[in-house]
């Protein structure tokens, strides 16, 4: 409960930050959103309808008002509201995280496992110095080289785009059509898989840290003097434990696939909330600029909240007050 | 491997085969010759003198951002960790606010409301990365602030300054030595990626990122446009994530027992993965 009621001023602090952001841009801010060729009666009239022209704390104490109220302002190019451009964009970057965690996790852990169970060997050599190299290869640079050989090069998948919303997808396929869900993978492959394997190299030298440490504990040594075969103490006694740290790799991924959203989304141009802040940033649109951090910066906040939540529930010995 | 690339980046007027801004129109998009050893860009500029000018760059932000992240931090975290208490609370939640925000997302902000020059680059990561310095100084100096040596130097009539910068920090020093060496990887690569997305280094400036960007943009005429300056980003994180993994086990007393002070144990000392995920 108390590390719950800690959110609460994180939150509080990630919309003072949000907040403050406009108010960092040098000179007047309404000029520097509506460009040079604005006229004085133009940027007054945007000063207005942001409030600009009111004392800071009264700025500050509508902006929270807003926000209890769900309104994150509105866009001054898109002429829509912040909050319905992030319920589009939102699940998009959602359904790209969640599939790259799971390509993250699927190489990562048998990756890390038998990097730790084979210590020192020629295998763990090799996995570890192509996680080494995945965690040093920037993933632009690695999105660059996918579109380029798997997309313009062999023709396999599309370059950029996405496909169908998933519930149609799958919708399709109860009817025994597997075009839109074949459409749907085939879009998300790239993206997936970019950032996924950077996320895998790192995962997996975590979870060989982590195995290695179990794997060298007393009730390891126990549980094979018991005359346990090496695939039961492996699964049952040392992953089991070992899977605390992957809990918390997986919290931290997330977060990573967020920030890395900004950069994969505008690589494949994938329609998600990374996309739409960078967009925003390039057109001066800061109203979305705001929405967007706030809403990725809170996300973030929550999911490494569940994160330390999840762990002192996996692990008896830590226990939050 | 990071001795090469200083070495590329200091001595890069003397390296360069052309001026990094020196264009032929003629010349455009070439392929690898004798004469432009790597080829040409869109413009007909060298890639190699523009990879070696970038390594400059690529350093400058590196280095300088986790100079500014480093000292913020450390005297956060010292501070947080000295005197605990409500001084503690305050900057631990600060912290926690800041590491809310993907650094690269942070970055993105401030460069769009700073602007895009290399000193708001530099700013910007700075206060993307500073936080974790922070709670790793405040960690390491919770232990040694009920040491001995401490306690004796408070007991002769020592200042808190002092007592902070003469006995705690160079007690804690590994463990910021191996964060910060591994940061410097990581600020390049963030560098990289606002020039990637034309928020980085302003153009003609020769940056790895956006030398990237034109790859993508001209993949139909120049397929490698892209190759030699991504080696080069790979090269260089590679060569700060081994130096920084290196120098973790050389300061880690449960790898190197009795070389080195007995401070730091594997909870302290950050590794490559560790600084990439945060």
């Amino acid at each position: 409960m108390k590390r719950i009621s800690l959110l609460v001023p994180v939150l509080l602090g990630i919309s003072i930050v949000t907040f403050l952001l406009i108010h960092l841009i040098p000179g007047n801010p309404a000029a520097a959103m509506l460009g040079t060729n604005a006229t004085p009666a133009q940027i007054a009239r945007l000063n207005h309808s942001l409030g600009l022209n009111q004392p800071l704390w009264l700025q500050f104490l509508s902006y929270i008002g807003r926000l209890l109220h769900g309104n994150l302002g509105q866009s001054i190019t898109q002429y829509q509201s912040v909050a319905s451009l992030v319920a589009y964009a939102l699940p998009n970057t959602v359904e790209l995280a969640v599939l790259s965690l799971v390509v993250a996790v699927v190489l990562a852990l048998p990756l890390g496992v038998a990097s730790a169970v084979w210590r020192n060997s020629p295998f763990d050599f090799a996995a570890m110095g192509f996680a080494q190299v995945g965690i040093s290869m920037p993933v632009f640079w690695l999105g660059t080289l996918f579109v380029e050989f798997f997309a313009l090069d062999l023709h396999l998948f599309p370059s950029f785009g996405i496909g169908p919303p998933i519930g149609q997808a799958l919708g399709a396929l109860l009817q025994g059509n597997l075009g839109p869900l074949g459409s749907l993978f085939s879009h998300i492959a790239l993206p997936a898989l970019t950032l996924g394997l950077t996320g895998a190299a790192i995962v997996s030298r975590m979870v060989r840290t982590a195995m290695i440490e179990v794997l060298g504990q007393d009730y390891i040594r126990t549980a094979r003097a018991k005359g346990l075969s090496a695939t039961k103490v492996l699964w049952r006694h040392a992953l089991r434990n070992a899977l605390l740290v992957v809990v918390t790799v997986i919290g931290l991924q997330f977060g990573y696939f967020l920030g890395g959203a900004v950069i994969v989304e505008t690589i494949f141009a994938w329609p998600g909330i990374g996309r739409l802040t960078v967009n925003a940033i390039l057109a001066r649109d800061f109203p979305v600029v705001q929405g967007c951090v706030l809403i990725i910066a809170t996300l973030f906040a929550v999911v490494n909240l569940l994160v330390d939540v999840s762990y002192a529930v996996l692990n008896p010995k830590i226990r939050y007050q | 491997m990071v001795g090469i690339v200083v070495v590329v980046a200091i001595f890069a007027p003397y390296l360069s085969p052309y001026p990094p801004d020196q264009m032929n129109i003629l010349n455009q998009l070439a392929a690898p010759s004798h004469r432009h050893l790597l080829g040409t860009d869109n413009f007909g500029r060298d890639i190699l003198t523009r990879i070696f000018w970038g390594s400059r760059v690529s350093l400058l932000v590196g280095f300088s951002s986790v100079a500014v992240a480093g000292v913020i931090g450390t005297s956060l975290g010292l501070l947080a960790a000295y005197f605990g208490g409500a001084v503690d609370n305050v900057i631990m939640r600060i912290t926690d606010i800041v590491l809310s925000f993907p650094v690269i997302l942070l970055a993105l902000a401030l460069v769009a409301v700073l602007g895009p020059s290399v000193r708001d680059i530099i700013i910007s990561l700075g206060l993307g990365y500073w936080a974790s310095y922070a709670r790793l100084v405040r960690g390491a100096g919770l232990e040694v602030r009920s040491e001995q040596y401490v306690e004796a130097a408070r007991a002769v009539g020592n200042g808190h300054l002092r007592i902070m910068l003469r006995y705690m920090l160079p007690n804690i020093l590994g463990p910021i030595l191996v964060m910060a060496t591994l940061g410097i990887g990581s600020a390049i690569v963030a560098e990289a990626s606002l020039s990637f997305l034309g928020l980085g280094v302003q153009p003609p400036t020769a940056s790895w990122g956006a030398m990237i960007a034109d790859g993508l943009r001209f993949f139909l005429q120049a397929q490698d446009l892209s190759t030699f300056p991504g080696l080069a980003i790979m090269w260089t994180v590679l060569g700060f994530n081994l130096l920084g993994d290196g120098l973790s086990d050389y300061l880690n007393p449960k790898i190197n027992r009795g070389r080195h002070g007995a401070l730091q144990d594997e909870e302290e000392s950050p590794d490559a993965s560790y600084v990439q995920a945060h």
